[in-house]
């Protein structure tokens, strides 16, 4: 399970960290495709 | 996945693929990059390694070399061993024809080697057929060399219309080899551009392998079929088109692309040559316009969030519309299989 | 998560952990929402919001469990030590 979300992100500002930070996951098997 | 921290913009690709020569000893008919003869003007030794300080400065973490046949460079061995110097990971697309056990002795020494041996076709005449005579069984025997060490290995493979009915046997194959299987997407890109028709799979041969991916959760793909992936997939791997986002491109000469599909004019995001990578990566236009692409046309879809759209590649090849949505994605191919069955009945 | 107690079944006690650092087969670095951390034995990525918390190379040395840049408030100390468990459990930390 992720991290439940908590933290406040937009682009422009540096994230608020509230009670938990946001952690995501994700497979980079070979992002391009090819290699 | 939710891409947002994806959209907010990396400071430097995550990977890149670098093809560091044309030079190919093979004549494969799907090459994306029409590879054979070594082009004029491509990177000399100096202006490679400093390509890698200049990665290892911008923070990549994995490079994933390519070409051309990388081991034809002479001086290939001196680039990756650059890259482990700043613990920069590397993954090497190859044909395996000129593998030795000195070779892969030297590069087991490194925990920081994948290698991939591109094969396609679980039968030799269907394999040869794409790649050449012999081939099978020179990539059989790099396999065996690489099975035999540390390197973690894949066989590649590029989903044809050829041999789509094998790849459950290559699957098969590769486990009885100690690897694993990996399956590309076929892209209307250099040679491949030129036996498109004959080699493109079918509709039915898309939808049939995406079903059978979805059964088949070690089998790796990277983001090649993402337009593809069934619910049971999500989750192992992107959604959306990852290049300017979190990929790139550097070809034989220093010049900078969105993907290894996109290596020409229209859109080469900068030169090596005049521009540092991190310039490049941080001012093109080119590349900006690809973390700003929106497919609209695909936004009422109802698995837009699975794809995004597709591949803009794709879309570019076929309909010369970068915009136009992926032509192959599964929705299209479940529309266009109903059609021709309508077709048919009427 | 792996304990750092100790461990019978191997017939000894273990020391316990001097401390916690990035595993040798992952990298971090800074990115606009946080850290963004890479694991070459996936491969796999781990965004973290984290700002401008932790430095990148925070992990680089050993840390101890509860040890964490000057100037972090109590309240970040708590979402920190749940992150590091996390980290722990992914693999991208290791008890030294």
């Amino acid at each position: 399970m992720e991290a439940e979300y908590q933290a406040e992100v937009t682009c422009s500002e540096e994230p608020r960290i509230l009670e938990e930070i946001q952690v995501e996951e994700l497979a980079i098997d070979g992002i391009c495709g090819v290699y | 996945m939710s891409n947002k921290y994806v959209e907010m913009g990396m400071r430097s690709p995550v990977n890149l693929t670098w093809e560091v020569t044309l030079a190919c000893n093979l004549r494969c008919s799907h090459c994306l990059s029409s590879s054979g003869v070594k082009a004029c003007n491509e990177l000399t030794t100096a202006e490679a390694l400093d390509l890698v300080e200049q990665l290892h400065t911008a923070g990549v973490f994995q490079v994933n070399f390519g070409g051309g046949e990388p081991f034809i460079r002479p001086d290939f061995e001196e680039i990756l061993a650059a890259c482990h110097s700043h613990g920069i990971m590397t993954c090497i697309s190859t044909n395996g024809t000129l593998f030795t056990p000195e070779l892969v002795a030297r590069l087991s020494r490194n925990r920081l080697v994948a290698i991939q041996v591109s094969m396609d076709g679980a039968k030799r005449e269907t394999c040869d057929a794409i790649r050449g005579e012999g081939v099978f069984d020179a990539a059989i025997a790099a396999v065996k060399l690489l099975a035999a060490t540390r390197i973690p290995t894949s066989i590649n493979t590029v989903l044809t219309a050829q041999n789509a009915d094998e790849i459950p046997a290559m699957h098969d194959m590769a486990r009885s080899l100690g690897v694993s299987l990996r399956v590309s997407r076929f892209r209307p890109s250099g040679r491949g551009a030129d036996n498109w028709e004959s080699l493109r799979p079918s509709p039915a041969q898309l939808l049939g392998f995406s079903d059978w991916l979805a059964a088949s959760g070690d089998v790796r793909t990277g983001d090649s079929f993402f337009s593809l992936t069934s619910q049971e997939r999500q989750g192992l791997g992107l959604n959306l088109c990852g290049a300017a986002k979190l990929t790139c491109c550097v070809s034989p000469t220093g010049h900078m692309y969105p993907c290894a599909f996109l290596q020409t004019d229209r859109f080469e995001a900068g030169d090596l040559r005049r521009n540092s990578f991190q310039e490049i990566w941080d001012g093109s236009e080119i590349y900006e316009s690809f973390r700003n692409l929106r497919i609209h046309s695909c936004e009422e879809c109802q698995r837009f969030d699975q794809c995004h759209g597709g591949c803009p590649a794709v879309a570019w090849h076929l309909k010369n519309d970068i915009n136009g949505g992926d032509p192959e994605c599964l929705e299209r191919c479940v529309t266009s299989i109903a059609d021709n069955r309508l077709a048919v009945a009427a | 998560m792996k304990s750092s107690q100790s461990t019978e079944s191997a017939g000894f006690t273990r020391m316990a952990a001097a401390g916690i650092k990035l595993h040798p087969s992952c990298r971090a670095r800074q990115e606009r929402f946080g850290l963004l951390f890479y694991d070459c034995r996936g491969p796999r990525l781990l965004f973290a919001a984290t700002g401008t918390l932790l430095p990148a190379d925070f992990f680089g040395t050993v840390r101890r469990r509860d040890e964490f840049p000057a100037g972090v408030s109590e309240s970040q100390k708590l979402a920190l030590n749940k992150f590091v468990t996390q980290l722990l459990e992914k693999g991208f930390l290791h008890e030294q």
